[in-house]
């Protein structure tokens, strides 16, 4: 059990069975009454961010939070398969709940399986993928001013804005969070 | 990074201090030219305030002979300011340092702070909301040119009058609870189960009033005009009056800015037994909590039967005014030497 006055960010708390990870918390003492503790919490599973505010002391049960190596195996209509390292165990989640993030993977891409409390509950990837542009219109001339972009394709299917003189069959570097073009990668 | 040493790489970061500087001065220039009397009560004392949820720090000092004393640090000057309102003053204000034990150091809380505290006598709490309303706005305006002020990311218009509500009005439209069926415990913990409130068997009156009060009224209180939340039910009178003989409610007031609790405030109490009365079960509750039972001022009972005219009074958290005034969102980046830099 863990109490209010353990509070830390990224703490995993179960309340009435699902995880919740902390991603703010401040204390509150009105003075007049006992002192409380408001956070903004994020269902794991929903990803739901709620505000609640607990009263000094109030105890919860702490959930676990473990990851494993794992590589992404492929997706089909209602699944994505990843492959875990260790023991070569093929798991699996709703393509729904994951294909924002599998959208950034080739196969056999290196990823982490985020399990609460022993169930696979959703994936890391990496901050910054690479990627082979497989479709890209040529740079049409006279349209070279700085900043200017267009929208290709790459390997896996997703489409991201680039800069102009950016060609086909090259790799670049993607920013996962942003979901935007950050470099030309060296490979 | 020391708060000095960051100032001393930037020095335009001087003008934080120098506007907390100005800040004072304009609130006492406000009083002074109003008739008030500043007035400089003691910050150890034998009797700390008796607020059951309220942490004293306690210290033990000895005289030339090697006796020891015990004592405490204020959490507020009120006894002592309505020691003078009893001996004769009517008008005084005190921006005094007050230490609070058992609490966060920070955004919103240093466990020593500037506390400023202004009384009336032959006035009430309504007078004290005008008093209220015309200080933040008159500083405000000195300090930042405008009727607004820009608090993350919120621009607070600050016009008077002030929005008002009773904490029963606040109830029944943001949690959808009639408090008048929520005079005994067994009730009001029942009904707010009904409306999805997390209430534990333990949980005093106190307790369910301030979950009911932070997770479904305070968040969805107004985050472009100050607001007053008046009429508190009798258990959080404190040393505020009853309105009637026989009300459930006190006349207290808090003001909340930004988000922010900001003062609170009481057409004083002065029935001495009523005082006494409530000192005594306030010791209750401390020794329910397992909290250590402080004296009661006996020397503050006596000033309130040699009778103290009506009054109102109110407690205003000083560094707080600052942080709203000067967009500051976290105490330890306005403090020159916050606690936090200090012990942790």
């Amino acid at each position: 059990m863990i109490s209010t006055s353990d509070f830390t960010k990224g703490m995993i708390l179960n309340i009435e069975d699902q995880p919740w990870v902390i991603v703010d918390f401040q204390f509150v003492s009105p003075g007049k009454g006992s002192a409380f503790f408001r956070t903004k919490l994020k269902n794991m599973k929903t990803e739901k961010v709620v505000e609640r505010t607990f009263k000094s002391g109030e105890k919860f049960e702490e959930s676990e939070l473990t990851y494993k190596k794992a590589s992404y195996l492929y997706s089909d209509r209602q699944n994505s398969v990843f492959l875990i390292k260790n023991d070569n165990q093929r798991v699996s989640l709703p393509i729904d709940s994951v294909k924002d993030k599998v959208i950034y993977l080739r196969q056999n891409s290196d990823i982490d399986l985020l399990y609460v409390d022993d169930e696979l509950l959703s994936l890391n990837i990496p901050k910054k993928v690479s990627l082979k542009i497989t479709e890209a219109a040529p740079a049409i001339k006279g349209n070279t001013s700085g900043g200017a972009f267009k929208t290709v394709k790459l390997e896996t299917g997703l489409e991201v804005n680039v800069p102009i003189f950016i060609k086909e069959g090259e790799v670049i570097r993607i920013n996962t969070e942003s979901g935007e073009y950050v470099e030309r990668a060296n490979e | 990074m020391q708060n000095w040493e960051k100032i001393k790489k930037d020095p335009k970061l001087t003008s934080v201090q120098k506007k907390r500087a100005e800040i004072n001065d304009y609130i006492r220039s406000f009083f002074k030219v109003r008739g008030f009397l500043e007035a400089q009560t003691p910050i150890l004392v034998e009797c700390a305030g008796q607020e059951p949820y309220l942490n004293p720090f306690q210290t033990e000092f000895y005289d030339e002979k090697g006796k020891s004393y015990l004592g405490y640090l204020i959490t507020s000057p009120e006894y002592s300011l309505k020691k003078m309102l009893c001996a004769g003053f009517d008008k005084v204000f005190e921006l005094a340092r007050v230490f609070r034990s058992d609490e966060s150091f920070g955004p919103n809380h240093n466990p020593e702070f500037t506390m400023l505290e202004w009384y009336r006598s032959h006035s009430n709490y309504y007078q004290i909301m005008l008093d209220l309303e015309q200080l933040v706005f008159e500083v405000n305006k000195k300090i930042n040119k405008s009727k607004y002020l820009v608090y993350e990311n919120n621009k607070i218009d600050l016009s008077l009058p002030w929005p008002k509500m009773t904490v029963k009005q606040a109830f029944k439209k943001y949690a959808h609870l009639d408090l008048d069926q929520c005079k005994n415990l067994k009730n009001f913990k029942k009904l707010a189960i009904q409306k999805d409130f997390t209430i534990d068997i333990q949980d005093n009156w106190d307790d369910v009033f301030y979950k009911v009060f932070l997770n479904a009224i305070e968040p969805r209180l107004p985050k472009d005009r100050p607001m007053i939340i008046y009429e508190y039910p009798l258990h959080q009178a404190s040393l505020a009056k009853r309105k009637n003989k026989k009300s459930f409610y006190a006349e207290r007031f808090e003001a909340y800015i930004g988000g922010m609790e900001l003062a609170n405030a009481f057409s004083e109490l002065t029935d001495y037994k009523e005082q006494y009365k409530r000192f005594k079960e306030e010791q209750d509750v401390r020794e329910k909590l397992n909290k250590k039972i402080i004296p009661i001022d006996n020397d503050f009972i006596n000033a309130l039967k040699s009778k103290m005219p009506d009054s109102g009074g109110i407690a205003l958290g000083v560094d707080r005014l600052q942080m709203l005034i000067l967009n500051i969102n976290d105490i330890n980046d306005l403090l020159m030497f916050p606690a936090k830099q200090i012990f942790k």
